[in-house]
């Protein structure tokens, strides 16, 4: 056998067992429940609760991305490491309170829950909209992954829209028939698989190519000292910007919806169990870090067409020959793209049939419902798989602004959890000039204020317009009455 | 009695959460923001960010351990 047979033989056994256990895992459930298919009827363990929200900043983003920033942004990588260690510390406070509320009135998405504490429906189906026009692109970017992956590693002989297709059908069918509890235990198998792969591939190429950490980090300091620091002459990155970034990432995460409807799949003492070891997971990605480092000096700046081909590009010319290692080094990276497809694929379904299908023809019998979504998971698959294969740059770039709108969810939650004058009015009209004002910045002005994020100056218009309009509004007693309820609680 | 003691945990979580921030962003992290010395092979910036990472994981098992309201 040639070597790219062999790579594409271990990655093929990778997606047998990664679909084995995502179809296992839904075997002996119930097939006809919403509760089940969505939050695994809020029964989930620990072990599985750390792999399942482990596996989701472990994207493509994480091992193709990663490399990437450090190899082309130096310092700015570090971000990555900041962003995972905060991103979750907000959800020991809201979580709990989310999981409580969510187990009393049945809530299965966030929409659920936004839309009793504000009784709206319209901000339901807005929360639904942007949640949809988020994932959609984030999974486009997860598809690219895949393709680009099979494609390298299998020296050009699985096309890139094969391969994507490949992998993409895996997700889809687990998913499709296990829901919640299927993206689950291919998580944890897929997490920890690419843990390995990205300690072994981080330690052996900073040996191999550099000797040992202390000498690759002073050629980098001798070529350029600031490349190693933030905001200064040689950085690559402004202290402002750099210092947003962290913010928005942190108000955000936990607001992007199949990280919040997490909330509905366990108990208080699990979701806060889960918080102390994400600090942990942040740490497991130094390695992704110190790859990208190592391409510096190695691989010539002229030959990348992005920074994010740095990982392939030193597998396939600083690795051995060896087919089979090609193959672990595949199935890693796919597990890494694939863990969190899982998750988005099943959000996404989730969201379209709850908060927008539900919303609109409240008549939906459970059944009906539950179909919506399993239709879902291969529609919004199908429609990342186009994007990805015939979208332009420009398109994927632009709806990538998605990104920016999923932090001005945040101050719907949090008011709706700690504030009980927050009204409706001033939620909704706070969401969406938060994400024009976001845009604008992004796309329209090209640049921001102080080089901020633009997700952040979004966030502050965003909040002093709910403030303003919720203190305007006169409240009548039961509407308070009835917030007070989420507050409390 | 009770409800003033879970009250208090959370504040402090709060401010806990804040710093931890914090020192990862501008301006206290100027204070880490240096390529040299290098500690372990590793630039000053990098040790500064994983030593409050750890902090953040020592501070968080405290939390969970005083936690009272950690119930099943």
């Amino acid at each position: 056998m040639e070597a790219w047979q062999i790579a594409l033989f271990a990655m093929s056994i990778y997606l047998v067992i990664a679909f084995a256990i995502g179809i296992a895992a839904g075997r002996g459930r119930s097939f006809f429940s919403i509760s089940e298919y969505a939050v695994g009827d809020r029964g989930f363990g620990l072990f599985v609760m750390w792999f399942l929200m482990g596996g989701t900043i472990f994207s493509a983003f994480a091992f193709l991305g990663g490399p990437g920033w450090a190899y082309s942004k130096g310092a700015a990588s570090l971000y990555i490491l900041a962003y995972c260690a905060l991103g979750l510390m907000p959800w020991y406070i809201i979580g709990p309170k989310v999981a409580r509320l969510g187990k009393k009135s049945n809530y299965i998405t966030m929409g659920d829950f936004l839309g009793d504490r504000y009784n709206s429906k319209f901000l339901v189906i807005i929360i639904g909209i942007v949640s949809l026009l988020a994932f959609i692109p984030y999974l486009t970017l997860q598809i690219k992954g895949m393709g680009y992956i099979f494609n390298v590693l299998t020296f050009d002989n699985i096309s890139y829209n094969n391969g994507a297709l490949l992998a993409l059908g895996v997700v889809v069918i687990y998913v499709a028939t296990s829901g919640v509890r299927g993206a689950a235990w291919s998580d944890v198998f897929q997490a920890i698989l690419m843990l390995i792969v990205a300690w072994v591939l981080g330690i052996y190429f900073v040996e191999s190519l550099h000797g040992s950490l202390g000498n690759m980090f002073s050629k980098i300091i001798e070529d350029n000292p600031d490349f190693l620091t933030i905001g200064n002459e040689g950085s690559k990155i402004s202290s402002a910007r750099y210092s947003s970034n962290i913010i928005v990432s942190m108000l955000g995460f936990v607001m992007w919806p199949h990280l919040f409807t997490k909330s509905y799949t366990t108990t208080a003492r699990r979701i806060k169990l889960t918080v102390l070891v994400y600090p942990i997971f942040a740490l497991f990605l130094l390695p992704v870090l110190f790859i990208g480092f190592a391409a510096i000096g190695v691989v010539p700046n002229d030959v990348l067409g992005r920074p994010g081909e740095v990982l392939p590009y030193l597998i396939t010319h600083h690795l051995t020959e060896s087919g089979i290692l090609y193959g672990i080094v595949g199935a890693g990276a796919l597990a890494a793209a694939m863990s969190s497809s899982d998750a988005i694929t099943h959000g996404a379904s989730v969201s379209f049939g709850r908060d927008i299908c539900k919303v609109i023809f409240p008549s939906l019998k459970e059944n009906q419902e539950l179909w919506i979504m399993r239709g879902a998971v291969v529609g919004v698959g199908a429609i990342a798989y186009c994007i990805a294969i015939y979208g332009s740059d420009g398109l994927i770039k632009l709806l990538l602004g998605a990104y920016g709108a999923i932090v001005q969810i945040a101050p719907a939650v949090y008011s709706g959890l700690f504030w009980r004058r927050a009204s409706a009015l001033g939620v909704t009209l706070g969401l969406i000039i938060g994400v024009i004002v976001t845009t604008y910045f992004q796309y329209i002005h090209g640049s921001s204020p102080y080089d901020l994020h633009p997700g952040l100056i979004g966030l502050i218009v965003n909040v002093l317009i709910m403030t303003v309009i919720s203190l305007l509004q006169k409240h009548k007693a039961e509407y308070l009455a009835h917030a007070d309820k989420f507050i409390e609680e | 009695m009770g409800l003033v003691k879970k009250f208090n945990i959370k504040n402090w979580y709060v401010v806990f959460t804040c710093f931890i921030l914090l020192v990862l962003i501008f301006p206290i992290f100027s204070l880490g923001n240096y390529a040299e010395p290098l500690i372990f092979g590793m630039p000053f910036i990098m040790v500064w960010v994983l030593f409050w990472i750890i902090v953040e994981f020592l501070g968080l098992i405290v939390f969970v351990t005083l936690d009272k309201d950690i119930e099943e």
